[in-house]
């Protein structure tokens, strides 16, 4: 707590020197120490090893094909990313060229703050030419006009991951309903090993999970009027929704870490085999593919609950790229994102474990059949609902969120709601 | 003739008060002006009054962010100040030698603090984590809570980290004003038969008590500007056992974009702070607080 006098005189050498590159790369037009007569730079969070060194061969490739231009590309942790990273990437003088975002409201608040510049008449062109089917771009215009982003991958939010060795040794089959569901967690239990693992600490891993559960029991209509912060949060509907986490919680089926766990560390006891189940989203194949050979898991949907939603409806969200309306250089940071599209940068990705939203996601790949069967999910999905973060008030869902988080971690469901409900009161 | 010096002693002063009101005044004024609007950093700004200071006040989570900033600097003023103050008791004693205590103490400041949060929080995890697992080897499983992922146990887990990294840094203050003390006074009171105990208490700590007055107030404004341990370890949770005032700033500024609202939020953390410091001023000149003179 004490104020440290070294690091103050630390960081104001680092921001002195800095300063100076920063002056230096402004008066040259480029990055510190580059020669490139054009530098562009593309942000976004953490996608796993697999996929990030997949952006650096992206980026051999962009500069061999231009090389008076170069690219930097600004990996961040991804919660950082979410939170305070690409805000104060956007505010800063480096401003990025283009950035990963969620489509969806916080695609929509960057073109309101004039950070998001309208890419249809780029993707009408010919370098983006028979890429994209019309249903790539839902969700990525404002009010039914232009385009905002160039559509990258598309995210199941959540499912449930089993290790099928566990399976198979207890003789356990993938549920369906949810009672079905508890007494495989009863079986995994009763076998001495945890049931379910998840890195809550951030919130969004169980948040995700309980939004698609709310979904299912309160119907698609009074989800998201809910998230939306014109719904009581404490509905009887939503009290239904959330005994379902508690009742995970009340019968010890997961981690006693829950609400501690950063989600990658929870990703990792699943794949060590600590835990039989983890339910994250499709990227998941993403940090498998270099953390877990040989560990054989599969997925399976949220199984159906008793509600007026959809019961067999996907949780899930389309990715892409903005192109910041403020960059000097979009025409050529278009150039790269087609590389990003491109027939070459669709095979990295869905090598990578990733579902490019391009027509040909996986041809020519042996891709793992799990990644195809996600994008086939999604695709194919009668119902498709937007996670509460990303795709409504980001207020309403933290307060939603916090209740989760106490749900889950034993406390009272009426009392959690009635608070979350006293806040979205307060924002409404 | 005499020369005119009237101007001279505001040209002394106009360095520093130029410095002040860049880096404090000016930005203080700013903030102040933001906090009665309503605005997400790039949309039109809104007047809204004092709305955003009213609704701090019925904003459960930032009240509790205050009451956890408090816990927090009652266990810090035992476990930084209390603990640094018997450490470097510990390390005065005559006859020690203790240039390897007092170095091993003051590591802690060194070390980057988010190294720091990181390494506290595979030592509290409950999987791997070295002090659970050390409890669950001798037996004690059901003395190994989640530390950090209980709402009971979270904010003191945290607030024991930093008394182990501030504990050396007031060590160092404490034994250089120890250091201070003329031997001959302690002489005296050792030829008089008083233990070591007796003369750190009743002569070491008394004569150094503006020192400690003061590592109390850099301690409780300290606590208002934590902000990294936190945000590593458990980033306010769970369940905001472990909010704090400037967690809970960056959560509504840099997450919900509510900057006139997060401008409210740091003005009244800004009085309370000037409040505090004012009321600790007043104490120390009615006990008579002054210099160390010997």
């Amino acid at each position: 707590m004490a104020p440290s006098t070294a690091p103050r005189r630390l960081a104001a050498g680092v921001a002195a020197v800095s300063g100076a590159a920063l002056v230096l790369s402004a008066l040259t037009g480029c990055a510190p120490g580059s020669d490139a007569d054009v530098v562009i730079r593309i942000a976004m969070g953490s996608s796993g090893d697999a996929v990030d060194s997949k952006f650096d061969d992206l980026k051999d490739q962009y500069e061999d094909l231009y090389p008076d231009r170069e690219v930097e590309i600004i990996v961040q942790e991804d919660d950082v990313y979410q939170t305070t990273g690409l805000a104060t990437l956007l505010s800063s003088r480096e401003a990025p060229d283009a950035y990963f975002e969620w489509s969806g409201p916080r695609m929509r608040n960057h073109v309101a703050d004039g950070d998001g510049a309208d890419v249809s008449e780029y993707l009408a062109g010919e370098a983006f030419a028979g890429r994209f089917d019309d249903g790539a771009f839902t969700g990525m215009d404002v009010d039914g006009s232009g385009i905002y982003m160039v559509p990258w991958t598309g995210d199941v939010t959540d499912v449930v991951w089993y290790n099928k060795e566990i399976f198979d040794s207890l003789g356990l089959s993938v549920p369906t309903t949810w009672d079905e569901f508890m007494d495989v967690c009863a079986a995994i239990k009763a076998s001495g090993v945890t049931p379910i693992v998840e890195g809550n600490k951030d919130q969004w891993t169980v948040g995700n999970w309980a939004a698609h559960i709310a979904s299912r029991v309160l119907g698609e209509d009074l989800y998201a009027q809910t998230m939306n912060g014109e719904a009581a949060m404490n509905s009887p509907e939503m009290l239904d929704a959330m005994s379902y986490i508690a009742e995970i919680a009340e019968k010890g089926y997961i981690n006693d870490s829950v609400n501690a766990l950063p989600d990658d560390e929870a990703n990792t006891q699943f794949f060590l085999g600590k835990a039989a189940m983890i339910v994250i989203g499709s990227w998941l194949m993403a940090d498998a593919a270099t953390d877990a050979e040989g560990l054989d898991f599969d997925y399976f949907n949220t199984p159906a609950l008793e509600g007026a939603g959809d019961q067999t409806s996907v949780l899930g969200i389309s990715t892409g790229f903005m192109v910041n309306a403020k960059s000097e250089h979009i025409a050529e940071t278009m150039d790269f994102l087609a590389l990003v599209a491109s027939t070459e940068g669709t095979k990295l990705w869905a090598d990578a474990g990733l579902a490019p939203m391009t027509v040909d996601p996986f041809a020519g790949v042996d891709a793992d059949p799990r990644t195809v069967s996600l994008a086939t999910l999604m695709s194919t999905a009668s119902t498709v609902v937007a996670p509460s973060d990303s795709g409504y008030d980001i207020e309403v869902a933290a307060a939603f969120y916090d209740a989760v988080a106490s749900i889950i971690g034993g406390g009272n469901v009426q009392d959690a709601l009635d608070t979350a409900e006293k806040r979205v009161a307060e924002i409404r | 003739m005499k020369a005119d010096r009237r101007w001279t002693p505001y040209l002394l002063v106009a360095p520093a008060f130029l410095l002040f009101a860049f880096v404090v005044l000016i930005p203080a004024v700013l903030n102040t002006a933001l906090s009665v609007m309503d605005w997400s950093g790039t949309n039109q700004m809104t007047f809204v009054g004092l709305d955003n200071f009213f609704r701090a006040f019925r904003d459960d989570i930032y009240l509790m962010a205050y009451r956890n900033t408090f816990v927090y600097i009652g266990l810090t003023l035992i476990l930084e100040v209390l603990a640094g103050l018997i450490l470097a008791g510990l390390v005065t004693m005559r006859g020690r030698r203790t240039a390897f205590y007092r170095i091993a103490f003051f590591v802690p400041v060194m070390l980057p603090m988010v190294v720091i949060a990181v390494l506290w929080a595979f030592v509290y995890s409950d999987d791997i984590g070295l002090i659970n697992s050390g409890l669950r080897a001798i037996g004690l499983d059901e003395w190994a809570p989640v530390w950090l992922g209980d709402p009971s146990t979270a904010l003191i887990a945290v607030s024991v980290v930093s008394g182990w990294i501030y504990a050396g840094f007031y060590m160092a203050i404490f034994y250089a004003a120890l250091q201070r003390i003329p031997t001959h006074i302690v002489e005296a009171a050792t030829l008089d038969g008083a233990s070591q105990w007796r003369i750190f208490f009743s002569i070491r700590v008394p004569m150094i008590r503006p020192i400690i007055e003061i590592a109390v107030l850099l301690c409780v404004t300290g606590a208002f500007q934590s902000f990294d341990l936190f945000y590593v370890m458990t980033n306010g949770g769970p369940d905001h056992a472990t909010e704090i005032i400037t967690t809970y700033l960056v959560e509504v500024v840099f997450r919900f974009h509510n900057l006139g609202y997060g401008a409210a939020l740091a003005t009244i953390m800004t009085v309370v702070v000037l409040a505090l410091g004012f009321v600790f001023t007043r104490i120390r000149a009615r006990a008579g607080g002054a210099g160390l003179e010997y």
